[in-house]
């Protein structure tokens, strides 16, 4: 097609040819229809080898088949997935490039660092699945319980507990604050580093992303941190039945703003048929022990405004 | 015991589907990691998708290939180009390029070859033998223990100065305060970002070795001839003469307790989670160094600082799968990727991995061992082909890696900023070597620094500032005293 | 006193003034100075530290250089170029300064373009310019090598390794 529009003397050629242009890039109906005809990126906001990418490279394989063009994983980490985030947020808004990232990446980063987007920047499309974060011990501690390990913190003052990023470290020093203790955040870089900290009896308790779950009596839930009971620890309260708040737990996908609705629509449609797959099912219901859930765009969007409120309750609680 | 199901692993081993992708496997770990910037972390995650329809043994079989070859392959450019593509090549070059550079190029990559895959044998057998009672004792391993292994590891590579302890440690200590750059790993407040948000996870790794180390090698080189001025001549290497690149076992294997030596040290640092394949290769080459009686000629093309460096990074590559067997943690981001193909493929991995799939895990051990074999085979027939590139001039040779290393920047994060900050490294490598600060040492300051600096603020804050620790661990103990031992002696020596 | 020791002096107050900067003013307006805890180091320390050893020993550096060089005197004394990794002759400090200005100026180009023309332009652009360079006269080598190559790299990327070069 000639789509060059040098002069004006190419007249209405060049008109037409332009309007094309336009057209084309604004997004009508013809081109959602042709949606997806190039292949589609699938941006992942963290280091190659968490559980977050294990599941995109499954889950993507599965999108393929439900879009009929290869689904790419790219990983562009950084950052506590801000990194990913920025570069998503400012690509085109035209359907070829998706986020799959933990929601906290998209929400915390704006409100504590200074970044280029806001939970605003994206349109929320769905989320596939719900990591199971929770305040996690061994069994050789004498608290077995939420409310033992409150007590045994207040008698105890300087316990050590592992973090993960400022964000877990924000509610476990939310949790200090309310029940009046005095405890240390440790910092650790992750999964790999915490896990053998807590085994090793070098910190008393931790928060788990969900990597506990591998362990079996080997490491005990004392609280979800999610705003429901987490499947697998049915007895551990959450922290939105004891203090009304929650750590957004959802691994969502999303695209940029201004992706046109019936594009938004067929990936909604997408994301949601493949999340049935049997590879992507075995991987997050029987490896990972994640929920398989889908949520669709109108819910999420929804949850997204109450995940927002709750963390500036805690950011607020926290300061100072 | 272990011998019984490690026969019943070989029988599975050795079926033709899983020794003809092991083979393919280790062909293509070498050549991914042969390119700067590429190296078996992004070779592993290009192709675990492409293992989705293998059976689990076959998967997990051909990734190991992968990461073995990728490991060793890293060595070829550092010999023939002093480009080293990653940080644990680095080391590889001090006495491989000197020796190529001596008409002896084929010598030094047959020399870097058998290192590797000794240093690779002895850990897969370390890693047999070691999995199952590994977990109680790497649990002993907290912030002050690696707080006192680092500190450690400082001083053993205080010997890499070359000639200006003065500039060595100025170039240290530069790269330490480069890589404070970032959020701060405990308060998470930025750091000489300038808010940029590509800078949020400090600078990377990739980008500042391969700029300071192999493009800044390369455009030396290139300004060399310039300067030189005799054309095509200037840029062909020396007359290959076939004598003296033949490596008579005799004198490869005289130098044994070098290798046993950098054997169990790169199977000691890749066992604990964290440290790192790089930091084993420095400690290889530095220790060897120190226990050499004739110190002054490591840096000068000599045979036993190439098969320290590549026995210790090559025996990184099987103990680190020890944590991942034991614990269900990976060593390094290598074996975080084989974690998610363990995962793929319906294994867990975690402390109940040998219990539930002792069958799979044996297969693996055996297929590991095989692999070395191939390593062996096949890498020996890579020599001849890369002695080729030898016979192409240099002036053609060298602006090909320059463009070879935008393309090894880019692939594994698809950033132009790294790009961008490996094109400015090059710049500060090239200014260093011509006032002869030592890159090696800048290069060890950054990786060094924050491991460092979050062990000793996790140590802090885990103790509550007291510092006895480091004297009441057994472990942390030990290294304290090999500190001090190692600066006593490095001032006795003067 | 000789080039060489002119060189060395003029590294060493460059050490210093890039330390003096990062020192002064950089640590102090990029970093958080206060600590979270009592038992936590501020995040200013480690940089604090690290920039002050390279001023001091680059004070240090520089004085030892300007009394070798005045030692010395006259006398042209054969220097030892002073590093492991250096394995090239010390060459002066105008021709140092000029080939930077050659690399900088190559670099900034290439970031300039990358992101407009692409991968494939850039390197065929960048290939060409360094093969003249390095000394290839032969006009059919450079057209070969700098139009292949960088296509071919493109296309291995993509089908081998599914990463699209910009």
């Amino acid at each position: 097609m000639n789509v060059k529009v040098r002069s004006p003397r190419f007249g209405i050629a060049g008109l037409a040819a332009f309007a094309v242009a336009a057209t084309v890039a604004l997004g009508t109906p013809a081109y959602a229809d042709n949606y997806p005809s190039k292949p589609v990126t699938l941006v992942v906001p963290y280091k190659a080898g968490g559980s977050t990418e294990t599941m995109a490279r499954v889950y993507a394989k599965a999108l393929e088949k439900e879009l009929g063009q290869p689904v790419i994983v790219k990983t562009r980490p950084g950052g506590g997935g801000a990194v990913g985030a920025t570069v998503v947020a400012k690509s085109a808004p035209d359907g070829y490039t998706l986020l799959f990232a933990a929601a906290t990446a998209l929400l915390w980063p704006p409100l504590t660092l200074n970044v280029e987007y806001t939970p605003d920047s994206f349109r929320w499309v769905g989320s596939i699945t719900e990591y199971q974060q929770a305040l996690i011990s061994t069994p050789d501690k004498p608290y077995k319980t939420f409310d033992q390990l409150i007590a045994h913190a207040k008698k105890n003052p300087g316990m050590n507990f592992a973090d993960q990023s400022a964000l877990s470290r924000a509610f476990i020093n939310y949790i200090g604050k309310k029940e009046g203790i005095k405890w240390t955040a440790i910092p650790t870089k992750g999964g790999g580093e915490m896990v053998p900290f807590l085994l090793g009896g070098k910190v008393d308790v931790a928060w788990s992303g969900g990597v506990h779950q591998k362990f079996g009596d080997k490491m005990h839930v004392l609280a979800s941190f999610n705003a429901t009971r987490l499947a697998q620890s049915p007895d551990a309260p959450s922290l939105k039945e004891i203090y009304g708040i929650s750590m957004p737990s959802y691994a969502v996908i999303v695209v940029p703003k201004g992706t046109p609705d019936d594009i938004a629509g067929k990936i909604e449609a997408a994301l949601q048929r493949a999340g049935k797959d049997k590879a992507f099912d075995d991987i997050v219901s029987n490896k990972l022990k994640f929920p398989n859930q889908f949520i669709g765009s109108e819910k999420l969007n929804q949850l997204v405004k109450e995940m927002i409120e709750g963390l500036n309750t805690v950011i607020a609680a926290t300061k100072g | 015991m272990i011998i019984d199901q490690l026969l019943a692993g070989f029988a599975g081993a050795l079926a033709p589907l899983n020794l003809v992708f092991m083979a393919i496997g280790v062909a293509l770990g070498i050549v991914v990691g042969i390119l700067p910037g590429l190296g078996s972390v992004t070779a592993l995650s290009i192709l675990i998708p492409i293992t989705f329809y293998m059976d689990p043994l076959v998967a997990i079989a051909f990734l190991v290939g992968v990461n073995k070859g990728g490991t060793s392959g890293g060595a070829v450019p550092a010999i023939l180009l002093n480009a080293p593509g990653t940080p644990e090549a680095a080391a590889t070059a001090l006495d491989g390029h000197p020796m190529a550079k001596k008409g002896k190029p084929v010598k030094a990559m047959k020399t870097a070859l058998y290192s590797s895959v000794f240093g690779d044998t002895i850990s897969d057998i370390l890693l047999i033998l070691l999995a199952a009672p590994f977990a109680a004792f790497a649990l002993r391993f907290g912030p002050a223990e690696f707080t006192a292994i680092v500190l450690f590891s400082f001083t053993l590579i205080a010997g890499l100065s070359g000639h200006s302890l003065i500039k060595g440690i100025i170039a240290a200590f530069f790269g330490l305060f480069l890589s404070t750059i970032g959020l701060d790993p405990v308060d998470s407040s930025s750091r000489m970002t300038f808010d940029i948000v590509e800078l949020y996870d400090g600078i990377s790794l990739n980008a500042l070795a391969i700029g300071v180390l192999a493009l800044s090698s390369v455009i030396q080189q290139i300004f060399v001839m310039r300067r030189d001025g005799n054309g095509a001549q200037a840029g062909t290497w020396q007359n290959f003469d076939r004598e003296a690149n033949k490596l008579k076992p005799a004198e490869f294997w005289s130098r044994w307790p070098t290798l046993v030596r950098s054997a169990f040290i790169g199977s000691g640092v890749g066992m604990l989670p964290g440290l790192g394949v790089s930091l084993a290769a420095f400690l290889g080459y530095g220790s060897a160094k120190r226990a050499s009686k004739t110190p002054e000629k490591f840096g000068t093309g000599h045979g036993e600082g190439i098969m320290a460096t590549e026995a210790a990074n090559s025996a990184v590559v099987g103990a680190n799968l020890v944590p991942t067997i034991a614990l269900g943690i990976p060593g390094n981001i290598a074996a975080a990727l084989i974690i998610g193909a363990f995962m793929i493929h319906g294994v867990v991995p975690g402390p109940f991995m040998i219990e539930q799939h002792g069958e799979l895990i044996y297969g693996i051990f055996a297929s590991m061992l095989i692999c070395n074999a191939f390593h062996l085979l096949i890498g020996r027939v890579g020599i001849n082909i890369w002695g080729y590139i030898t016979r192409v001039p240099k002036t053609i040779v060298l602006p090909v890696v320059i463009v070879l290393c935008i393309v090894g920047v880019y692939v594994p994060t698809q950033s132009l900023f790294d790009v961008g900050l490996m094109l400015a490294f090059a710049g500060l490598g090239f200014v260093m070597r011509n006032t002869g600060f030592s890159i090696v040492c800048f290069v060890i300051g950054f990786l060094l620094g924050p491991m460092f600096e979050t062990s000793l603020r996790q140590t802090m804050l885990m103790y509550k500032s007291d510092f006895t620790i480091l004297l009441s661990s057994p472990i942390a103990l030990i290294f304290v005293l090999l500190t001090i031992f190692s600066l006593w002696r490095f001032a006795r020596r003067g | 006193m000789t080039g060489a020791h002119h060189k060395q002096i003029i590294t060493g107050a460059s050490v210093v003034l890039i330390a003096t900067v990062g020192v002064l003013w950089l640590i102090p307006s990029q970093t958080v100075t206060t600590a979270t805890g009592e038992n936590d180091l501020s995040p200013s320390l480690v940089p604090h530290i690290s920039m002050g050893m390279c001023l001091l020993l680059g004070l240090l550096y520089t004085v030892q250089s300007w009394r070798d060089g005045r030692r010395a005197g006259a006398e042209a004394t054969p220097e030892l170029e002073d590093s492991g990794d250096v394995d090239e002759a010390p060459r002066s400090v105008v021709g140092l300064i000029l080939d930077l200005a050659v690399w900088i100026a190559s670099s900034t180009a290439t970031m300039l373009i990358i992101p407009h023309v692409g991968f494939i332009v850039t390197g065929t652009i960048l290939l060409a310019g360094w093969l003249v360079f390095a000394g290839v006269r032969s006009v059919w080598i450079v057209a070969a090598v700098s139009l292949g190559l960088p296509v071919l790299l493109d296309r291995l990327c993509w089908y081998a390794l599914t990463v699209q070069l910009p």
